[in-house]
């Protein structure tokens, strides 16, 4: 075929990297180029004042980071963070996802655009919306007083429950959508040919229907993971600034300390948490057949 | 709902029907309830709502004040989405004749990247050439931001495309690009314009990335929402423009679910 290809002059497409090339050329300045900067710039000595031929390297940056109990605390926090939110989006995920993989059509269009439109609106419009929910004047405090389980207003936003919560509901439809779109590609005969078998439903859907789509659970829980690991605008605006995930430590070093070298230190070691993480589910797809959509 | 139903005794199924209920609110809460606040005759926000009226989306059309930065997201938004349609046509051309793995991966990489970290090697990296703030820095960065998600749809659409029709337009004679033109493009266009429309939403909508990069000059309505709301509140123009925001984007949700099935493509 590429014999026949280039003797024709290349008739077909993509037989030059032309066509390749504008993709590659500002992919290479906007993304590599600065992820490239980042690696250099956390070895520097933070002289902002200096150009970059003239600052001093070190691995200070690095020792300090280790070494400091209050960085070990965040980086903890935010793993934590991250296991509590991939297990909540599993389990509210795949209730979602089976209800719309059981529902008639029209209603599956519209449950589906139910669980789209908080993806589509963002984390700013979604977080404000947990602002108004959980705030002290908010429809869950008034709800609360209302049933007397509360004699004054508490604000709930701050706390880590709140962070969490509005997490699991922005990543939530990452999840439905992963676990959703596997459980399309099961034939519609194969957990009625277990029951004909002589499985009960419940043990055809956990040993049929669930086994199934494992992929779509591990591509899902991987997005979520990495995800609520560089989660920004929903702790900042749900936590009130008493909540400091790693991603908020970034921005605080880098735009208010203007410590530009410890926030590429922070940033790499959340990248290499990130990177860790991909390969244990890469080898966890491998080891159970799972595949990955 | 009927083969399921067998095996469920009664209270199970109850329960079942219970959490996916509570589910479903929990998915649609935040949302609702920004869409109803904005209906409140209050100066202020407040739960149960002092009445219902229309003036702050009276107030919204006439106050200039946050017309600017919605416009500026608009803006952004569009010029981001139609030069990375622009990138993305004749790579995923490339990518589908070719198949190379290793290429496809880096181009849907930013996809998987914490955008925090990319933000702050960008701005880095703009600091260095002086070109901090400027808004073409803005329309490269969000053009990346959003092509992963175009590459997809396209890729995908280039996929389910019968290649006979393509080979049929060559052995008639049509050059190559009378058959992009001809054949290929008006087949993968509904791809193209879903892959548009969740671009264009992505990039409308980020905080963290414009965040980093922007200046005061050209902020977006998101950044400047959520750097307002740390410091003096909301207040209730905010939350019209957000009722409005919400709402549309309910909409184009429907739209794209109703009419070409976009949930498939993620």
């Amino acid at each position: 075929m590429t014999q026949s290809s280039r003797t024709t002059g290349g008739r077909r497409f993509g037989v030059g990297w032309m066509l390749l090339s504008p993709a590659l050329a500002v992919y290479g300045i906007i993304f590599l180029l600065p992820a490239l900067l980042l690696m250099v710039i956390s070895f520097q000595v933070n002289a902002p004042e200096l150009y970059l031929w003239e600052r001093v390297y070190s691995p200070e940056n690095y020792r300090r980071f280790y070494t400091d109990p209050y960085f070990l605390k965040v980086i903890g926090k935010t793993l934590a963070y991250c296991v509590v939110v991939v297990l909540a989006t599993l389990v509210v995920g795949y209730l979602l996802a089976w209800s719309i993989y059981k529902a008639r059509s029209f209603a599956k269009t519209t449950l589906i655009t139910l669980v789209l439109t908080p993806l589509f609106s963002g984390a700013l419009l979604q977080s404000l919306g947990w602002y108004l929910l959980l705030a002290r004047y908010g429809p869950i405090n008034a709800g609360l007083r209302a049933l007397g389980w509360l004699d004054k207003p508490f604000n709930f936003l701050g706390t880590d429950a709140a962070v969490m919560i509005a997490l699991v509901h922005a990543f939530l439809p990452f999840m439905v959508l992963s676990i959703l779109n596997s459980l399309r590609t099961i034939p519609a005969n194969l957990p009625d040919a277990a029951a004909s078998l002589g499985a009960g439903s419940w043990s055809a859907f956990i040993r049929v229907t669930v086994p199934l789509t494992k992929g779509g659970m591990i591509a899902g829980s991987g997005l979520v993971f990495g995800m609520t690991l560089g989660s920004f605008a929903t702790p900042g605006i749900v936590g009130q600034g008493k909540i400091q995930l790693l991603a908020q430590i970034i921005y605080q070093q880098a735009i208010q300390v203007f410590d530009w070298p410890f926030a590429a230190v922070i940033s790499l070691n959340l990248l290499a948490m990130l990177g860790m993480i991909s390969a244990l589910l890469a080898l966890l797809t491998r080891r159970t057949g799972g595949e990955v959509r | 709902m009927n083969a399921g139903g067998k095996w469920l005794s009664g209270s199970v199924k109850a329960l079942y029907h219970g959490a996916v209920w509570l589910a479903f609110l929990f998915v649609t809460a935040p949302g609702l309830l920004m869409i109803i606040v904005a209906f409140n005759d209050a100066d202020y926000f407040s739960f149960p709502l002092k009445g219902v009226s229309l003036r702050w989306f009276v107030e919204m059309a006439e106050n200039g004040n946050y017309r600017g930065s919605v416009v500026s997201s608009l803006r952004l938004a569009l010029y981001a989405t139609a030069l990375s349609v622009l990138l993305t046509l004749p790579a995923s051309l490339w990518l589908h004749r070719r198949a190379n793995r290793f290429v496809e991966t880096v181009l849907l990489a930013p996809l998987f990247f914490p955008l925090v970290i990319w933000s702050l090697g960008l701005l880095q990296l703009y600091g260095m050439f002086g070109l901090s703030g400027r808004f073409v820095t803005l329309v490269l960065a969000h053009t990346v931001m959003v092509t992963p998600f175009i590459l997809r749809v396209v890729l995908q659409s280039l996929r389910e495309m019968n290649s006979r029709l393509e080979e049929a337009a060559y052995s008639l004679g049509a050059g190559k690009w009378s058959t992009f033109r001809r054949v290929i493009f008006p087949i993968i266009l509904p791809g193209v314009m879903v892959g548009a429309v969740f671009g264009y939403l992505i990039s409308f909508t980020d905080v963290t990335l414009t965040m980093f990069i922007s200046s005061s000059g050209n902020t977006t309505f998101p950044v400047r929402v959520y750097s307002e709301q740390r410091s003096e509140g909301l207040n209730m123009v905010v939350l019209a423009w957000s009722a409005v925001i919400t709402f549309v984007i309910f909409i184009i949700s429907l739209i794209g679910e109703k009419f070409a099935r976009w949930s498939r493509y993620f």
